[in-house]
């Protein structure tokens, strides 16, 4: 069984962008090789830093063969008066490379065709003439420039096997050769055929395979190991070796987590803590590229270390000179972003929107939560380690014997920072994290800044996920539609009023609301169910939610059918909302009168319930004998106009009723719509 | 090895490489690569191989000779070669070597790290490399300068001379490293770093600098109508320093902030133009 391997040595590229690659390479080397008519085995592209690696088991010699026919001019004008072919034909035949052609009938008339035989060419004609275009061509994301090439980063050496016969490829002024590099510091590796290469790499100890080095490395890290940073270590290393090294002791009366963030975050490595419940880092993990001289690489690493920790220890010490609360003043030269001003303005417009919303009387810590949240921004260290933002200003607030709830809700109110991320568990955290997205969204809605899932340099949709699984999952007190109105009126007052008026606003934020609302949980329930519950603007997603189980719950259920049924066909007869409200003493049949005490009836139930429970369904249902009653006996389009309009009015307010919760419009039945 | 030697060791290898030694450009720059040794260099189309130790001022960074890692002053050692050799990533490793620095011993990796200086209009692409973890290097292919690409990207290898000092001499502080025979750093550095710390971070004169920069800025102007770019370029670099400062002592609102950064980037892509023009006709009259 014949086999190819070319591997493409570069300098090193970058590990964020290897994963992704690696996918993208392999499914596209693949493709490539149907495309062109090469039976194999089994293709796949190995990346590491230095490495692109392609091979192919199982490689015929040569492409398969194939014939194709080609359709050409049409019959008349393939030929001159005398019968000799036109230039038409033989510019068609000379493309094909070939004398012969046919003719053959086609609806649209007669046609000449000819016979084309396609390429077939051998390995080595194939690979140094179609593959190098194809890879040259490949559109890598990171492209960058050097002499007169491109390329993901500069090739150094290639090497390209099919079994013993060395390929005479050529990428950008390198040639293939029998030999690849090593690790920086080793001699070239020669190479005398493809598997003597998969030999070699072996003895070597390079690891060719991302999943492999993952796999490696993890099974010398803890459990709870953090998989990005595995995979980051794993796609910058060639030949990992885990190593085990100590934590200065000296810096043990910093907190653990500035500890644990330069650690790992910047120096890549993995923190290793006392135990679940004593945080502090004991030391910690490294992973060496190849069998260096591990006590140098230890102490290096040590010694960076220590020196990262020092510099984080004088930032910590600078910053604890100045009370956390006088950072706010330091906030106003922090722009948030353009339109809506300062992070200092931010603040301040968020204690307004808690005043409107009166807050203050039963969360009388939620203003301090405000006034402090976002001053860890102007510290040292956060300029330092930005992603301890938050973290820090909860330090900072503990040091200075600040309320513990408000410590923890300065951390805690930027959760949920994504998808998977908890949410916050303090109640304070909970207001002052709906609060500021709130007024992040109204700045970006007023004054029409687009976000989509490619744009979104604010990071606006993350803000609105985490606004409506706050709104969904948290207990607060107001709606969403009163808190956008507030955030409104907050920034009316300040001197940066948005540039559009109440109703614009309002119908732009419910867009974006209802849109992300739709998509969470059209994917979990039916779509048309969820639709149904969605009837107002900037509703709360959590009433939604809880109507859209209701729904699944009955929707198989004969009288939810019913229910549908009299709404649509209600919504048919009365289109426009009726000039009139209904009036008793002129319903004359039993059957509306019935109707109307029903609906009396119902309707103060309802008033009276302030879940969204299986009981609201059910009395929505006990209209359902009455509305059926009603359409059996009685004639909505009486001759009377006034019974008529009567009679509209009642049915309207029976419609209005179930509308509070449903537009049961858009019920979707097996075989069709409703009616 | 003290700091002096080290300093010999790589100038003399990249002298037997090739490389013209230069001596340090003669004002404040916030890093080697301002120096006009590099910036016009990279821009024209000649080749270049050159080496220079450059004393570069952060003053942001100004930390009272009280923090063993960060100073006002640091060195850069700026190394600017193109047409770049296919080998260069081996030749830069082998200058290593004359320190004592083996890449079989050593773990050392090519981290992702592109450069960016807006005011330069520059960026590359490229490399911090790490000796065990530490930084030691920036090794970055230009892309662009003055806002214009590079037709031949030069490769820039900047080293963090005093890293490596205390690296090889396995000290904590950069104060107590050995500068040469007699002298540590300290000895040479303290009373300036505690002085030009002070002075960035409270002393200096915010009414002095501003109107120091509007000065500058309007010389610069009048160089560059009279053709004039190195010295336009000098006095761009003032500005650039002067806003440093500036910023250093939070004097600047953002809106003045972006508006001064934009000045200077102006000057400097003024000067660009006028500096690949005056290439274009030199090119033309021979």
């Amino acid at each position: 069984m014949k086999q190819l391997i070319i591997e493409i040595g570069v300098e090193e590229m970058p590990s964020s962008v290897m994963k992704d690659l690696n996918i993208e390479l392999d499914q596209s080397f693949a493709s490539f090789l149907k495309q062109h008519r090469w039976e194999h085995d089994e293709s796949k592209v190995h990346l590491s830093p230095r490495r692109m690696v392609f091979s192919a088991q199982g490689l015929k010699e040569q492409q398969t063969a194939e014939t194709q026919k080609v359709k050409g001019p049409p019959l008349r004008i393939a030929l001159d008066d005398k019968g000799n072919p036109t230039q038409a034909l033989k510019g068609f035949l000379s493309r094909c490379g070939t004398d012969q052609w046919h003719q053959e009938e086609t609806p649209q008339g007669a046609y000449c065709y000819a016979t084309v035989t396609l390429d077939n060419m051998n390995v080595a004609t194939f690979f140094t003439q179609v593959f190098a275009e194809y890879i040259l061509r490949f559109p890598f994301k990171k492209k960058m420039r050097w002499g007169n090439y491109s390329f993901i980063r500069p090739v150094r050496w290639i090497c390209a096997y099919y079994d013993s016969l060395l390929l005479p490829l050529e990428l950008l002024g390198v040639k293939s050769e029998s030999f690849v590099r090593g690790l920086h510091g080793q001699e070239e590796i020669p190479i005398q055929s493809a598997e003597d290469y998969w030999n070699k790499m072996k003895e070597h100890q390079l690891i060719l395979d991302m999943q492999d080095r993952i796999d490696l490395i993890r099974r010398h890290l803890p459990l709870n190991a953090d998989p990005q940073l595995v995979e980051e270590n794993a796609n910058r290393t060639e030949s990992p070796f885990v190593l085990e090294a100590a934590a200065p002791s000296s810096f043990s009366g910093l907190p653990h987590e500035i500890v644990y963030t330069v650690i790992s975050n910047q120096m890549k490595c993995f923190p290793r803590e006392k135990s679940r419940e004593d945080k502090s880092i004991k030391g910690f993990l490294l992973v060496m590229n190849g069998q260096k001289d591990k006590n140098l690489v230890r102490k290096g690493f040590e010694k960076v270390i220590t020196a990262r920790l020092n510099d984080a220890k004088y930032f910590y010490e600078q910053d604890m000179k100045t009370p956390l609360s006088e950072g706010l003043e330091k906030l106003k030269s922090m722009i948030f972003m353009e339109q809506i001003g300062s992070i200092y303005d931010k603040v301040h417009r968020l204690v307004k929107i808690a005043e409107i919303l009166h807050l203050e009387s039963q969360y009388p810590l939620l203003k301090q939560v405000l006034l402090l949240m976002k001053n860890d921004l102007s510290t040292s260290l956060v300029a330092e380690l930005p992603e301890l933002q938050g973290v820090l200003g909860r330090i900072y607030a503990e040091n200075e014997k600040v309320a513990h709830e408000v410590a923890d809700a300065i951390q805690d109110h930027y959760h949920p920072r994504s998808e998977g991320d908890p949410l916050p568990h303090n109640e304070l955290a909970v207001l002052a994290g709906a609060l500021d997205r709130a007024d992040t969204l109204s700045g970006a809605a007023g004054w029409n800044i687009p976000f989509s899932g490619s744009v979104d340099p604010m990071g606006l949709r993350r803000c609105l996920n985490g606004l409506i699984r706050i709104f969904t999952h948290c207990t607060l007190p107001f709606e969403p539609k009163m808190l956008f109105e507030s955030c409104y009126e907050a920034y009316k007052e300040s001197d940066l009023n948005l540039s559009m008026d109440k109703e614009k606003f309002i119908s732009i934020v419910d867009e974006w609301f209802s849109q992300k609302v739709y998509a969470h949980l059209s994917q979990h329930w039916r779509y048309d169910m969820v639709q149904a519950s969605m009837v107002s603007k900037l509703e709360n997603p959590k009433n939604i939610a809880q109507k859209v189980q209701l729904l699944s719950e009955v929707g198989e259920k004969k009288e939810f059918r019913t229910l549908c049924e009299s709404y649509t066909r209600i919504q048919n007869i009365v289109k426009k909302k009726p000039a009139h409200e209904v009036q008793f003493q002129s319903l004359e049949e039993d059957q509306e009168r019935n109707l109307y005490e029903s609906f009396k009836r119902i309707e103060a139930k309802l008033d009276q319930l302030s879940a969204l429970n299986m009981e609201m369904l059910n009395h929505l249902f006990e209209l359902n004998q009455p509305v059926e009653d009603f359409f059996e006996h009685v004639f909505v389009m009486s001759e009377d106009e006034n019974i008529r309009k009567n009679r509209c009015s009642l049915l309207y307010a029976v419609k209005q009723l179930i509308n509070r919760y449903f537009d049961l419009s858009r019920i979707v039945f097996e075989g069709g719509k409703t009616l | 090895m003290n700091l002096s030697s080290l300093i010999f060791k790589l100038e003399n290898y990249w002298e037997q490489f090739g490389c013209t030694i230069l001596p340090a450009f003669d004002m404040e720059v916030g890093a080697g690569t301002m120096a006009p040794h590099t910036f016009f260099r990279v821009l024209s189309k000649r080749p270049a191989s050159i080496c220079y130790i450059q004393p570069s001022r952060r003053p942001t960074d100004g930390r009272y000779a009280n923090n063993p890692n960060r100073v006002y002053k640091h060195l850069q050692m700026q190394v600017i070669v193109k047409p770049v050799p296919d080998d260069i990533q081996s030749i830069y490793l082998k200058s290593l070597e004359a320190l004592g620095i083996f890449a079989k011993d050593h773990d050392i990796r090519f981290i992702e790290d592109n450069w960016e200086a807006p005011t330069l209009g520059a960026w590359g692409v490229g490399w911090e490399v790490w000796l065990d973890g530490m930084e030691i290097t920036q090794f970055t292919y230009f892309q662009q300068a003055g806002g214009v690409d590079l037709k031949d990207p030069a490769v820039e290898i900047t080293y963090g001379i005093e890293r490596l000092a205390l690296y090889i001499q396995d000290k904590d502080s950069v104060y107590d490293m050995q500068a040469g025979r007699l002298d540590t750093y300290g000895d040479l550095r303290i009373m300036d770093e505690k002085e030009q710390s002070a002075y960035c971070h409270e002393f200096s004169r915010p009414e002095f600098l501003f109107n120091m920069f509007d000065q500058c800025q309007s010389e610069a102007w009048h160089c560059i109508e009279q053709q004039l770019i190195h010295p336009a370029y000098e006095y761009a670099l003032k500005c650039s320093h002067l806003f440093n400062l500036l910023d250093t002592r939070g004097s600047l609102s953002t809106s003045e902030r972006a508006r001064y950064l934009g000045i200077i980037r102006k000057l400097v892509k003024q000067c660009t133009l006028k500096f690949l023009e005056g290439e274009r006709n030199e090119a033309t009259d021979h």
